[in-house]
C-alpha cells in the first residue's frame, strides 16, 4: 500500500507514541524508579533459575541431616526453610512465575477489556447494553469463591489460576473504556473522520485506539499489579500450583510450615518482592495515566 | 476544474438551500441547534423527518457509492480548536487521512499545496508538528487544509474562529473568505455571532429552536432585520466604536427546549413584541423574493392593530454617525 | 487629584521556566478609578491574566513580581503578607473572576454552600448574614434569589457566568477584576451580562477591570483601555481618544481587526503571527517583529510611554518609537471607514 510509505501510516504512529510514552515515564523520577523496580523482576525472571545457587526443591544437607530453617549466613543469605531449601534460591525461581502471571493475567485482563468496552463504546445500542449487562453480571461474581469453584472445576494448575484472574478482571477496564471510547466517538476529530468517509475499522484503528492507549495501559499495569496479588492469594488459600514455586506459593509454604514466626526469613522476602512489584506496577499505571492524561491537553501559549 | 455544482438542501423543521457558489449563514444562540443541523447535513446523524437532498437526490437513496462521492465532496470544521484534530496525530497523519480514505495518490504534493493553502508557512516547519505544539489558530489552518484537501465543493463550518483570540479570528476570516472565492466553494457557516457570519457570507438564516425563523441575503438582514429574534442577535452584538449607542438586547433568559411542544411562535415567550396572533405558528411570508420571515408582525391578515408594524431600517443599532 | 482604586506601577513580572527567565508583564503602569469598567486588551499570551494574578496575589508558584508596585486605594499590595492579603484584600475588596470560571464552580455543592465557604474564609459573617447578601446578589445579576439553593449544573452558560459575579459581588468589594467574562458565553448571553455588570456599577460604583481580547466590548463598556502587547504596555487612554486616533500601530491593527455589522464588507485588517515569548530580559519592541513600521531601533530600544501627539486627553499614552510617524501617516484613519 502506498499509504504506509507516505510514513503516515498507523505503525509510524504507533512507534511514536510508545516513544512519547517512554519519554514520558522516564521525565518524572519516581516513574522511572518503579519502572526499574519492574525491569528489575522482569530480569530476575529471565535469569533467576540460572543464578540461583540451588534449585529450588533442592534439601540442603549439613553432616548428613537436613539443613532446617537455618538463619541467614554466607552459605545462605536468607537462610532455609523447614524443607531445606535455599531461600535466596527460591526466590530467585519465584520470580518468573510471579512475573509471568503478572503479564498474561494483566495481558488477559486488559485484552478482554478493549474487547468489550471498545465494542460496546463504539457500536452502542443494543450491543452495547448486551455487553455491559454482561459486564454488570461480572461485577457481581465474588472473586475467590468464584476461583475456588472454578478452580476445582479445571483442576488446579499455573495456567488456570491465570485464566480465572484473567476472565474475572476485566470488568473494571471493559466499563471505563467503553466510557472513553463514547467520548471519542463525540469528538470533533473523530466526526470529521467519519465526514470524509473513513471506515469503522480505520477510526478504531487510527483514532480510538491510540487516544485510549494511555488508560489502556494504566489499565494493563493495574491488571498486572493486582494479578500478582491475587494469584498470590490464591496460593495462599492453596487454591493453586503448589509445584510452582511462585512467591506466594512461598508464603504459604511457610504459613503452612507453622514456623512463620520463628522464621522470619522464609515469608518476609517473598512478602515484600510481591507487595514491591504490585505497588510499583500500580503506581506506574495510575501515574502514566494521569500524566498522560495531561498532556496534549494543555495550550501552546 | 469542471466540478460539478452541486446543491445541499435540509428540508421540514428546517428549510433551507444551499446554493452553488453561495456561502451561507446560519445564526442562532447556543442550543438553537445549529451544530445538529450540521452533523444531519454532513450525513452524520439520520433524518428524523424530512429530507436532505444532494445534487437533487434524496441522501436516503444514496448507495454506498453515492455516499462515497458525497463524503469526498463535503467536508466539515469543526469549532473548539483543541478538539477538532486528534492529538495523537502530526499535521501530515491528519490531512493525509481524507487521501487515504479515497484512495488518492500523490499525497505529498496534495498535503503540501494544502498546508499551503491555509497560509502555514514554511510548510516543513508544520507537517511534523503535533496538534499541541501549535496554536489555536493554527490548529484551525490545520482543520481547515484537512477539510479542503480533497478539494471538496460544500464545507460546512461549525463556528470554525468562535474560539479564538480576535486577531487570529481576522485573519482566518479573511483566509476563509479569500479560500471561498478562490475554490468556488458553497459554504455553510454556522454561528452565534452574527458579525463574522456578516463578514464572510452572502446569505444569511436565522435559526430558533431548530427552526429557520429569517432568510435574506447579508445586507439586507443585517439593515433590516424583521424578525424581533434577528433584530436581538444584531443588538446584542457589540460594535468596535465607542460612539456607537447600541441598546442592550432585550431579551432575557435563555431559548426554552420545551418550546418546541409550543402550538404557537416558539419565540414567543421572549418575543418583545408578543401579539395574541402569536398564539399560532407564523407561516413563512416572503417581504422581497429573498427575503422570508416567519412572524405574525408580517402575515397578511394581522389579528390585531398593534401587529402591523414596519421595522425601520437603521434603527436597531444606534444608526451610525 | 484623589487616590485612585487600582494603581499598577511599573510591574515587572516574570516566570522561571525550562527555557529560562520568561517575562510575562514589563514594565506596566495603569491605573483604575472606582465607578469605572477598566478594559485591558490583548492577545492570547500578552499576559493579561498574569497580571491579574499579580493583582490578587495568585501567581502561579514560578512567577514573581520583579519589580514596581501594585497599590490598592494607596496600599501597596506588593508588601502585605499573604495572610494579612487574604483576611483584608482578598474578596472583601478585591474579587476575581477567573478565566473559564463558570466551569469552576464546585458541581457538587449548592451555589449557596460555595457562597458560605468563600465568605467564611475571608470574614466572620454568620451564615444567616452571607444568605442575605448572596441572595441580594443574585437579585443584582438578574437570577432568582431562591435559585441560590442549586447546583451549577441547572444553570445555562451564562446563568453560571452570572451566578459566579453574583459570588464576586457577595462580600461588597470595590474592585471586580473579570478575567474574559463572556468568552465563552454567545452574543445575547454576553450582552445580558455586561448589562448585569453595568447595572451594578452604577449603583454601588465598584471599579471593575475588564480583562479581554475583545476590543468591541472594551469600545462599549468602558471609559478607559490599556492595549497589552507580550506583556509590554502598547497604549493607554480613554477609549474615544484610542478610538478616534490609535498611536500605536498595534492598536491601529487591533482596531480594524473587527467584523462590524454595520459593514459587513469591510476588509479585515490582517495581524500575522504571535506575540513573542520573551525570555532575554526585553529591551526592545516586543512588537516589532509583527510591526510594518519597525526599525533597527525597535529592535534594540524599549520604548518608553509617552504622551499620545494631539490627543484631546491627558492620560494617553503610547508606547512606540514611531508614535509620530503613525499619527501623521494615519490620521484618523478610523473616521474614513
Amino acid at each position: 500500500m502506498t499509504y504506509r510509505s507516505a510514513a503516515t501510516g498507523p505503525l509510524e504512529t504507533y512507534r511514536r507514541n510508545v516513544r512519547r510514552g517512554l519519554a514520558l515515564v522516564l521525565s518524572d523520577r519516581t516513574t522511572t524508579t518503579y519502572l526499574a523496580i519492574i525491569c528489575g523482576a522482569f530480569v530476575l525472571a529471565l535469569v533467576g533459575p540460572w543464578i540461583a545457587p540451588y534449585e529450588y526443591n533442592q534439601t540442603v544437607y549439613v553432616d548428613g541431616r537436613i539443613h532446617r530453617l537455618a538463619t541467614p549466613s554466607l552459605a545462605h543469605p536468607l537462610g532455609t526453610t523447614w524443607e531445606g531449601y535455599d531461600v535466596l534460591s527460591r526466590l530467585l525461581y519465584g520470580a518468573r512465575p510471579s512475573v509471568l502471571t503478572g503479564v498474561l493475567g494483566g495481558g488477559l485482563i486488559i485484552s478482554v477489556g478493549l474487547l468489550v468496552g471498545v465494542t460496546a463504546g463504539w457500536y452502542g445500542g443494543n450491543v452495547d447494553a448486551a455487553l455491559m449487562r454482561m459486564t454488570d453480571v461480572f461485577y457481581g461474581v465474588p472473586l475467590i469463591p468464584f476461583a475456588i469453584v472454578l478452580v476445582a472445576l479445571l483442576n488446579i494448575g499455573f495456567y488456570t489460576s491465570i485464566a480465572v484472574i484473567g476472565l474475572l478482571l476485566w470488568r473494571n477496564s471493559a466499563r471505563v473504556l467503553r466510557a472513553q471510547v463514547l467520548q471519542l466517538k463525540a469528538r470533533p476529530y473523530v466526526k470529521a473522520a467519519r465526514a470524509t468517509g473513513a471506515g469503522n475499522t480505520r477510526i478504531v484503528v487510527r483514532h480510538v485506539l491510540p487516544n485510549i492507549a494511555p488508560m489502556a495501559i494504566m489499565f494493563f499495569a493495574l491488571g498486572v499489579g493486582h494479578s500478582i496479588l491475587i494469584e498470590a492469594s490464591l496460593s495462599f488459600l492453596g487454591i493453586a500450583d503448589p509445584f510452582v514455586p511462585s512467591w506466594g506459593v512461598m508464603v504459604r509454604n511457610a504459613y503452612n510450615s507453622g514456623t512463620m514466626s520463628r522464621a522470619w526469613w522464609w515469608a518476609l522476602p517473598p512478602g515484600i518482592l510481591i507487595a514491591t512489584l504490585v505497588v510499583s506496577f500500580c503506581m506506574l499505571g495510575r501515574k502514566y495515566g494521569s500524566m498522560a492524561g495531561n498532556e496534549g491537553n494543555g495550550t501552546t501559549y | 476544474m469542471g466540478r460539478d455544482r452541486k446543491t445541499v438542501t435540509a428540508v421540514d423543521d428546517v428549510s433551507l438551500a444551499l446554493r452553488p457558489g453561495i456561502a451561507h449563514g446560519i445564526v442562532g444562540e447556543s442550543g438553537c441547534g445549529k451544530s445538529s443541523l450540521l452533523d444531519v447535513l454532513a450525513g452524520l446523524e439520520s433524518v428524523d423527518g424530512g429530507a436532505v437532498t444532494y445534487d437533487g437526490r434524496p441522501t436516503a437513496e444514496f448507495s454506498r457509492r453515492d455516499w462515497m462521492a458525497f463524503r469526498r465532496d463535503v467536508q466539515i470544521v469543526f469549532q473548539n480548536p483543541f478538539e477538532s484534530l486528534d492529538p495523537k496525530l502530526t499535521v501530515r497523519e491528519a490531512i493525509a487521512e481524507p487521501l487515504a480514505v479515497h484512495s488518492i495518490d500523490d499525497r505529498h504534493e496534495r498535503i503540501e499545496t494544502a498546508v499551503e493553502r491555509v497560509e502555514l508557512r514554511p510548510v516543513e516547519r508544520y507537517l511534523e508538528k503535533l496538534p499541541h505544539q501549535l496554536s489555536g489558530g493554527e490548529r484551525q489552518r490545520v482543520s481547515i487544509a484537512r477539510a479542503l484537501v480533497l478539494e471538496p465543493s460544500v464545507l460546512l463550518a461549525d463556528e470554525p474562529v468562535s474560539m479564538l483570540d480576535v486577531s487570529t479570528q481576522a485573519n482566518i476570516l479573511s483566509m476563509l473568505s479569500s479560500l471561498i472565492d478562490e475554490l468556488d466553494l458553497s459554504v455553510l457557516y454556522v454561528s452565534h455571532d452574527i458579525s463574522t457570519v456578516g463578514y464572510l457570507c452572502d446569505e444569511v438564516s436565522v435559526m430558533y429552536l431548530g427552526e429557520v425563523v429569517e432568510s435574506a441575503p447579508t445586507n439586507r438582514l443585517l439593515g433590516e432585520p424583521a424578525h424581533p429574534y434577528s433584530r436581538a442577535l444584531i443588538d446584542a452584538v457589540p460594535i468596535p466604536d465607542p460612539y456607537a449607542e447600541r441598546e442592550r438586547t432585550a431579551l432575557v433568559g435563555t431559548p426554552d427546549g420545551g418550546g418546541r411542544d409550543r402550538t404557537g411562535c416558539l419565540f414567543g415567550d421572549r418575543c418583545p413584541d408578543r401579539t395574541p396572533a402569536c398564539e399560532r405558528r407564523p407561516e413563512p411570508v416572503a417581504l422581497e423574493p429573498t427575503h422570508r420571515v416567519s412572524c405574525h408582525l408580517y402575515t397578511e391578515e394581522p389579528t390585531d392593530e398593534t401587529a402591523v408594524r414596519t421595522p425601520v431600517p437603521g434603527e436597531h443599532h444606534g444608526g451610525g454617525r | 487629584m484623589t487616590t485612585p482604586l487600582l494603581e499598577i506601577d511599573d510591574l515587572t513580572v516574570t516566570y522561571r521556566t525550562d527555557a529560562g527567565e520568561l517575562t510575562a508583564v514589563s514594565d506596566v503602569s495603569f491605573c483604575v478609578e472606582a465607578n469605572e469598567i477598566f478594559g485591558l486588551v490583548g492577545e492570547s499570551g500578552s499576559g493579561k491574566s498574569t497580571l491579574a494574578k499579580a493583582i490578587i496575589g495568585c501567581l502561579d508558584r514560578n512567577g514573581r513580581i520583579d519589580s514596581g508596585e501594585i497599590r490598592y486605594c494607596g496600599t501597596a499590595l506588593t508588601s502585605l503578607s499573604e495572610e494579612r492579603f487574604r483576611r483584608e484584600f482578598r474578596w472583601n475588596e478585591i474579587a476575581w473572576i477567573p478565566q473559564g470560571s463558570m466551569n469552576s464552580l464546585d458541581p457538587l455543592e449548592r451555589l449557596c454552600d460555595q457562597a458560605l465557604e468563600i465568605a467564611q474564609t475571608h470574614t466572620d459573617h454568620s451564615a444567616a448574614t452571607v444568605d442575605d447578601r448572596f441572595r441580594r446578589a443574585f437579585d443584582a445579576v438578574g437570577l432568582q434569589p431562591d435559585r441560590v439553593t442549586e447546583y451549577p449544573h441547572q444553570f445555562s452558560g451564562g446563568m453560571k457566568q452570572r451566578a459566579m459575579i453574583a459570588l464576586a459581588l457577595l462580600l461588597e468589594p470595590s474592585l471586580i477584576i473579570a478575567d474574559e467574562p463572556t468568552t465563552a458565553l454567545d452574543v445575547i448571553m454576553q450582552d445580558q451580562v455586561f448589562r448585569y455588570l453595568d447595572e451594578i456599577r452604577q449603583r454601588t460604583g465598584v471599579g471593575v477591570l475588564l480583562i479581554t481580547h475583545d476590543l468591541s466590548v472594551v469600545m462599549e463598556e468602558c471609559a478607559n483601555l490599556a492595549v497589552l502587547h507580550s506583556g509590554q504596555l502598547a497604549e493607554v487612554g480613554p477609549v474615544t481618544a484610542i478610538y478616534d486616533a490609535p498611536h500605536h500601530p498595534y492598536t491601529r491593527k487591533l482596531l480594524g481587526a473587527f467584523p462590524d455589522v454595520r459593514d459587513p464588507d469591510a476588509e479585515l485588517e490582517v495581524l500575522e503571527g504571535h506575540p513573542p515569548k520573551i525570555t532575554d530580559g526585553g529591551g526592545y519592541c516586543t512588537f516589532a517583529t509583527r510591526c510594518p513600521i519597525a526599525t533597527a531601533e525597535c529592535e534594540t530600544v524599549a520604548p518608553t510611554p509617552q504622551q499620545a501627539l494631539e490627543s484631546p486627553s491627558q492620560y494617553h499614552l503610547t508606547t512606540c518609537h514611531r508614535s509620530d510617524r503613525l499619527f501623521e501617516h494615519g490620521r484618523s484613519v478610523r473616521r474614513s471607514r
